[in-house]
């Protein structure tokens, strides 16, 4: 910041010299005018000089309170994950660790598997030739039903490895493995829990391709129970609308089975119904689906339909299949090294998956579970006495028209199942609940989390407790903080106070401290006192790590409650909710405060600027004025005298010549 | 002929618990001992052991390999401190 004097009006050095005998009186008016311009610059500079010792205070107390922000975030960490401590009844178990959000607790854990990666290896020593030579080879990486691309630089076991961990490290983590002298594999480890196909694929460039489908534009009718099927009540006539013709039908039992096994039976040339479970294998939910046989109207409609008794229709019709497999499914198994691809074509897109099995079963779930979005799968079977006739339907999902197909070719399998995945299952607090995980990491509750390491016998107990002896500090800190943050305050207040003494800010600044100190809760621990924090007559805090180590003894649960969360209530929020009306960075009083008296002064500098420049111009024109008057004085004083001398002059001489 | 823990010891290696597995293993090779001795050990107990120790082998090596990957990723990672690029998913597009 430029000195002081520089804001002053001044008149430069190179005062005003002139050559007349009134020159002295011209610069003595020059001066004066120049002091008399410069009067309200000297009003503005003595005004920003008040404005900046006003703003020097406000930042000394935003100092003050920033460091009170931060012992209040101390005291909230010092209740973070950090402070915490676990023990466990068996560390073969689980590792447990605590974070944020974490609270003081016992729990049991009863650990019954901690799953298994499913892996695969080679069957052989790796060696795939590029075909041809130097062309990089496409491998097809299967990954539970999803198909992956892989074009490693080169065939050798260390490029596809590289290669596979590069793309899809996510998924799965690849290696070789030298299991015997000359004989190097490729090992595939899944990298989530549980069951998923692990394989390498490679299709020859020759393969065939074989379409299975049909279309059908005219649609084959599907429909499906609306809601999950109600076997209640003595066995009942039901009534199967196909088209525009009704059929009434007996069943042995209200089961789903028996009327899908009555329908079939009697009506299997029309129709051909099939038990779906939308369900879970722990909570069924059984529907009946119903698939017309032939494409198109049938007598006149393409509903189908069944209710019980007359009553209300028990079906939702469902948008028609448009495509169907054309002959009876095969579902033989591949030879070994070999393996099916299938692919799923969505009008222009084609989709290559690999399922379980060749199944029709999953075929239409892998299709169903991976572009489910697009496309209803469903294997309604055809046979109507003799083998089974699977067929898969293909309905669109997205109401559009546009055509499927499922294809299928054969490639090379270079994999083998090592170990079965499993998903890890543990019960937590004997809750009778048995959950299951893709991870070994498991979340007990907020903030505290478990690192399965081995089964267990029975449940394992977890205990989470605070440290005390951090909040103890984190306490005494806020104390520190608090004192300085008053003693701050006080000096500016009263008589002697300084240059923010009677302005409101002082007045708001120890209302927002005295929100903190008497704070006070119906809790156990209702005030700050509870926790050994003692509010004098001199408004200071004083500390007593006694008291409160007794009280975090007795109840830590209570210490936690009183104190709460920035965010969650209690002590926290409130000490946290109060600093920062003072100190948010857009809101707060300080920061408000400091950004006024910075912008006042940034004027008073310009305004002083500016008349400064015009008091300067002042001098410059009087001066050049002056010193045309000087000059033109100066003159006429010669003038003058060369005629006084011409005159005395001649009077002489006339006297000598009298 | 005694109960030899052979499924629990797949079991184990299977989840990775090779402890556990150990454990087993040594209980197992008293219990062929134990056999040995009262001459009840046949051919076909011996077949069936040899095959467990041969695929433990092989498993036990696959998962050593793994995990010698893990150690030096983190290696790399600690030292370098590389950030881990966002995997680049290519669905395969057939064009058989």
């Amino acid at each position: 910041m430029p000195a002081l004097e520089y804001f002053m009006a001044s008149i430069s050095n190179s005062v005003f010299k002139g050559t007349s005998a009134f020159s002295s009186d011209f610069a003595n008016v020059i001066s004066r005018a120049v002091t008399i311009a410069g009067l309200p610059i000297q009003v503005l500079t003595t005004n920003k000089a008040t404005l900046t010792t006003q703003s020097d205070a406000v930042t000394k107390l935003d100092t003050s309170f920033s460091l009170l922000q931060s012992a209040v975030q101390s005291v909230a960490s010092a209740l973070g994950g950090s402070a915490f401590q676990t023990s466990v009844s068996s560390n073969n178990v689980a590792d447990v660790s605590v974070g944020d959000g974490a609270r003081e607790g016992y729990y049991s854990m009863n650990v019954t598997s901690i799953g298994a990666y499913e892996t695969s290896m080679s069957t052989a020593n790796w060696n795939v030739a590029q075909v041809p030579p130097g062309t990089p080879t496409t491998f097809t990486l299967v990954v539970g039903n999803q198909n992956y691309s892989v074009t490693p630089a080169g065939n050798s076991a260390q490029s596809v490895v590289d290669s596979i961990n590069a793309q899809y490290g996510n998924l799965v983590q690849a290696t070789t493995v030298i299991v015997a002298p000359g004989d190097t594999r490729i090992s595939l480890r899944s990298a989530s829990l549980g069951p998923a196909t692990l394989n390498l694929l490679q299709v020859p460039g020759s393969a065939t391709t074989t379409s299975l489908q049909q279309q059908a534009p005219t649609g084959y009718a599907i429909s499906q129970t609306t809601a999950s099927w109600d076997t209640s009540g003595s066995p009942a006539t039901y009534t199967l609308g196909i088209g525009g013709d009704s059929y009434d039908i007996t069943p042995v039992s209200n089961s789903a089975d028996s009327v899908v096994s009555a329908i079939n039976a009697t009506y299997g040339n029309q129709v051909r119904a099939s038990v779906v479970d939308l369900g879970t294998s722990g909570s069924h939910d059984y529907r009946i689906s119903l698939q017309s046989t032939t494409a198109g109207p049938m007598n006149g409609s393409m509903t189908l339909d069944l209710n019980k008794g007359g009553g209300a229709s028990l079906q939702t019709q469902q948008t028609a299949a448009t495509d169907r497999t054309a002959a009876a499914w095969n579902a033989a198994p591949d030879d070994a090294g070999s393996r099916t691809i299938y692919a799923l074509s969505v009008g222009s897109h084609t989709y290559s998956f690999t399922p379980a099995d060749n199944s029709a079963a999953s075929v239409a779930a892998a299709i169903n579970s991976l572009y489910g979005g697009q496309v209803q799968a469903s294997v309604v079977d055809l046979n109507t006495g003799g083998n089974p006739d699977y067929r898969i339907s293909l309905q669109s999902r997205t109401g559009s028209a546009t055509t499927f197909d499922i294809q299928k070719t054969t490639g090379s399998s270079f994999q083998n199942e090592q170990t079965a995945g499993a998903l890890a299952t543990y019960e937590i607090n004997s809750s009778g609940v048995i959950n299951t995980s893709f991870t070994r990491n498991i979340t007990i509750s907020d903030g505290v989390t478990a690192n399965l390491r081995g089964v267990s016998s029975g449940p394992v107990d977890i205990t989470v407790t605070r440290s005390t002896s951090a909040l103890s500090t984190a306490l005494s800190g806020l104390a520190d903080a608090y004192n300085a943050a008053v003693d701050a305050v006080g000096t500016q207040r009263g008589q002697s106070g300084g240059a923010l003494a009677g302005q409101s800010i002082v007045g708001q600044l120890s209302g927002l401290l005295s929100r903190i100190s008497t704070y006070s809760s119906n809790g156990q621990v209702g005030d700050l006192e509870g926790l050994g924090l003692t509010l004098g007559n001199d408004g200071h805090l004083t500390y007593n790590a006694f008291t409160m180590m007794a009280t975090d003894l007795a109840s830590s649960t209570s210490v936690t409650a009183f104190l709460g969360s920035a965010t969650g209530g209690g002590f926290l929020m409130a000490a946290t909710d109060a600093v920062a009306s003072a100190e948010d960075p857009v809101s707060g009083l300080l920061k408000n405060s400091k950004t006024d008296l910075q912008s006042q002064i940034a004027k008073l500098v310009s305004t002083i600027a500016d008349k400064q420049t015009k008091v300067d111009l002042l001098q410059i024109r009087l001066q050049n004025q002056m010193a045309a008057a000087d000059a033109l004085i100066a003159s006429m004083e010669q003038q003058s005298s060369y005629f006084s001398n011409m005159f005395a002059a001649q009077d002489t001489a006339n006297r000598a010549y009298r | 002929m005694q109960q030899l823990p052979l499924e629990p010891i797949r079991q184990a290696v299977i989840s990775g618990e090779f402890d556990r597995a150990q454990l087993l293993w040594s209980q197992c090779v008293a219990g062929l001992a134990g056999e040995l001795s009262d001459g009840s050990l046949n051919e076909a107990r011996l077949k069936e052991v040899r095959e467990l120790v041969e695929w433990s082998r092989v498993v036990v090596l696959c998962a050593r390999a793994h995990l010698l990957n893990q150690i030096n990723s983190l290696h790399i990672a600690g030292e370098y401190e590389l950030p881990v690029p966002e995997p680049a998913h290519r669905l395969v597009e057939a064009s058989f």
